[in-house]
């Protein structure tokens, strides 16, 4: 089951009907049109009570990030963060002498994302957040029937004491970085001209109809060329395009974390031992300034990587 | 009434220095240490608040082993006042839940509670290199019982009881008012951390830092430390590069090397040589009885 809280919202529950929920329940307050870390905690822990779910899922965004541990110190329930695997699993415990099955067995990247650790909770519900754009968005199934169910929670006064002054949100907050079928990322190497190649060559891709944006590793955003939500890896966006471009990129752990679930990986570089090769399908070992203009001419003159150009 | 300010800071080990004990979690004792660089940044926010409460009282906790004092010297060095360290073998190896409810607890046993009187401010950094969760700020400000605001860039006072914060969301920033009690978490965006001062590295030296173990804060022990934490880590595996070797283009001019390289694209290139599966060993599942819980 689905909890969603906001305003307007109960437009909303079909749609995740149709991508997997079998129920919604929803929480439609004017007053909670912005995510509020205080009544959304109260909000999922009344919910908590009334349904015991065995388990909880939240978005490893800035929001589930901060809500997930909240509500788990209240329900006294361990959390797992920012997981890239999540499975059903049992837990032979030789000391107690029982076996927890079901038990939910969260995987996380730890230790610079050098090694995967599985943790298990035991008291429930067992919350985990996950990690965005490693998961693919379940299927929608237009039709699909479930069953929708309002929520009305007590609301304290006292959870409204923090003020939202105000929200900005720049282009999207780049979404669309999670959607693309293609990203052309520059790193250090494609400063020299402030990654106006990258940028280019996403146009060129866009014009032809392909689902394309531009991404960057993180030295681009510490030298203040890019905003940070456009920056791949560890501590930016997980993607995974059907393909990525990465140019000028060397290849960090933390960059690789980033983009490994992509489809194919081509990797642009003039340094042939950079290790974004070890992490590439095909690869062109060269000066980022000679390949791209190249590259843009052929897009320009139809080629699209063997991706289906949108009607 | 004065405000007090109080940063809590993580000692990590430097990240090119991480390494795991056998058990799977973490060997603190053979790697350099630093302050956990989200942390620096909450020290600073301290700071710079000071700058609109001169007489404000400053204060740097943190929990862990003895050599953890290191980091609150450093932080008594670039200008805190009053340091404090939970230290106690039974906290070992507890999760991020047992890790808030001791930090939480040790606050309200030094006075730090949600009725206090007397303002005050929990600054923090967002996350540790070594953890990365970013959970205990949220989890001691629940178990404090005061708001919160996590992935923090800057926060100033207004002169009274609340602060204005600014947010990191997805795509932008959101502007918050917070009244005091509160919990703040700093991303390492805003303002870097200043280097010690001659004087804070002297004051450094000759200070006394307080030291508690759980029973000097009335903590018990069934909810810290592996037994008591409500998760575990299973298992560590190492990760694999899951791609085949990269198919590189041939040529020597740019129009060649583009020409491979679609021809590459193409043809496709190579297949992951799927390792053999290692035969699983059949685990004796011992004869115990399944626990629904």
């Amino acid at each position: 089951m689905t909890l969603i809280i906001g305003k307007k919202v109960e437009s909303l529950t079909q749609t995740l009907i149709e991508h997997g929920s079998d129920e919604v329940i929803f929480v439609e307050n004017d007053r909670l049109e912005e995510y509020l870390v205080l009544p959304f905690t109260s909000i999922f822990t009344q919910l908590i009570k009334e349904r015991n779910p065995e388990i909880a899922l939240f978005a490893a965004t800035t929001s589930g990030r901060e809500l997930a541990p909240r509500i788990g110190m209240r329900t006294s329930s361990g959390v797992t963060a920012d997981c890239t695997g999540l499975e059903i699993g049992e837990y032979i415990s030789k000391k107690e002498q029982v076996i927890y099955t079901p038990i939910l067995e969260s995987r996380r990247p730890t230790y610079g994302e050098s090694k995967l650790a599985t943790i298990l909770g035991f008291v429930c519900p067992q919350v985990s957040t996950a990690r965005a754009g490693t998961f693919e968005v379940p299927e929608r199934v237009v039709g699909r029937k479930g069953i929708t169910t309002p929520f009305k929670p007590n609301l304290d006064e006292k959870d409204f004491v923090v003020e939202v002054i105000k929200t900005v949100r720049g282009e999207g907050g780049l979404q669309n970085l999670f959607d693309a079928d293609l990203i052309v990322s520059g790193g250090r190497g494609t400063t020299t001209d402030s990654l106006g190649l990258i940028k280019q060559l996403a146009e060129a891709l866009k014009s032809q109809g392909i689902n394309a944006e531009w991404a960057c590793s993180r030295p681009v955003v510490d030298e203040g060329i890019t905003e940070y939500a456009r920056q791949v890896g560890q501590t930016g966006k997980t993607v995974r395009p059907k393909i990525y471009i990465a140019v000028g990129i060397s290849g960090a752990i933390q960059h690789i974390a980033g983009m490994k679930e992509s489809g194919t990986v081509i990797a642009i570089n003039q340094n042939p031992k950079a290790s974004i090769f070890n992490n590439a399908d095909f690869g062109i070992i060269g000066n980022y300034q000679d390949i791209l203009p190249e590259l843009i001419e052929r897009v320009k003159s139809g080629y699209t990587f063997g991706l289906e150009a949108k009607k | 009434m004065a405000l007090t300010i109080i940063s809590l800071v993580k000692q990590v080990p430097l990240p090119s220095e991480m390494r795991m004990g056998e058990d799977g979690l973490m060997d603190r004792t053979k790697a350099k240490s630093i302050i956990n660089i989200d942390c620096q940044f909450g020290l600073e926010a301290g700071l710079q608040l000071l700058k609109q409460h001169p007489d404000a009282r400053l204060i740097v906790c943190s929990m862990g082993p003895g050599s953890f004092e290191a980091a609150l010297r450093s932080a008594v060095a670039m200008g805190y006042d009053e340091a404090y360290l939970l230290s106690d073998r039974k906290l070992g190896g507890s999760d991020t839940y047992a890790t808030g409810l001791a930090i939480a607890t040790m606050l309200k046993h030094l006075g730090f509670t949600k009725d206090s009187k007397e303002p005050f401010i929990i600054l923090a950094g967002r996350q540790t290199s070594d953890g990365d969760t970013a959970h205990v700020p949220s989890q001691v400000a629940e178990k404090i019982g005061i708001p919160q605001a996590t992935f923090v860039e800057s926060v100033k006072s207004d002169g009274t009881n609340n602060v204005v914060a600014k947010r990191i969301i997805e795509g932008g920033y959101q502007l918050m008012n917070l009244p005091m009690p509160c919990v703040i978490s700093l991303t390492p965006t805003g303002i870097p951390p200043r280097k010690q001062s001659l004087s804070g590295a002297i004051k450094a030296r000759n200070l006394q830092i307080t030291t508690f173990g759980i029973d000097d804060i009335g903590l018990g022990t069934e909810k810290i430390g592996i037994s008591g934490s409500p998760t575990i880590v299973a298992k560590v595996v190492n990760m694999v590069s899951e791609r085949p070797p990269i198919t590189l283009a041939e040529g020597h001019n740019e129009v060649a090397l583009v020409d491979s390289l679609i021809a590459n694209l193409a043809k496709g290139g190579n297949v992951l040589e799927k390792k053999e599966a290692v035969e699983k060993k059949e685990v004796d599942r011992p004869d115990f009885p399944n626990k629904d819980f």
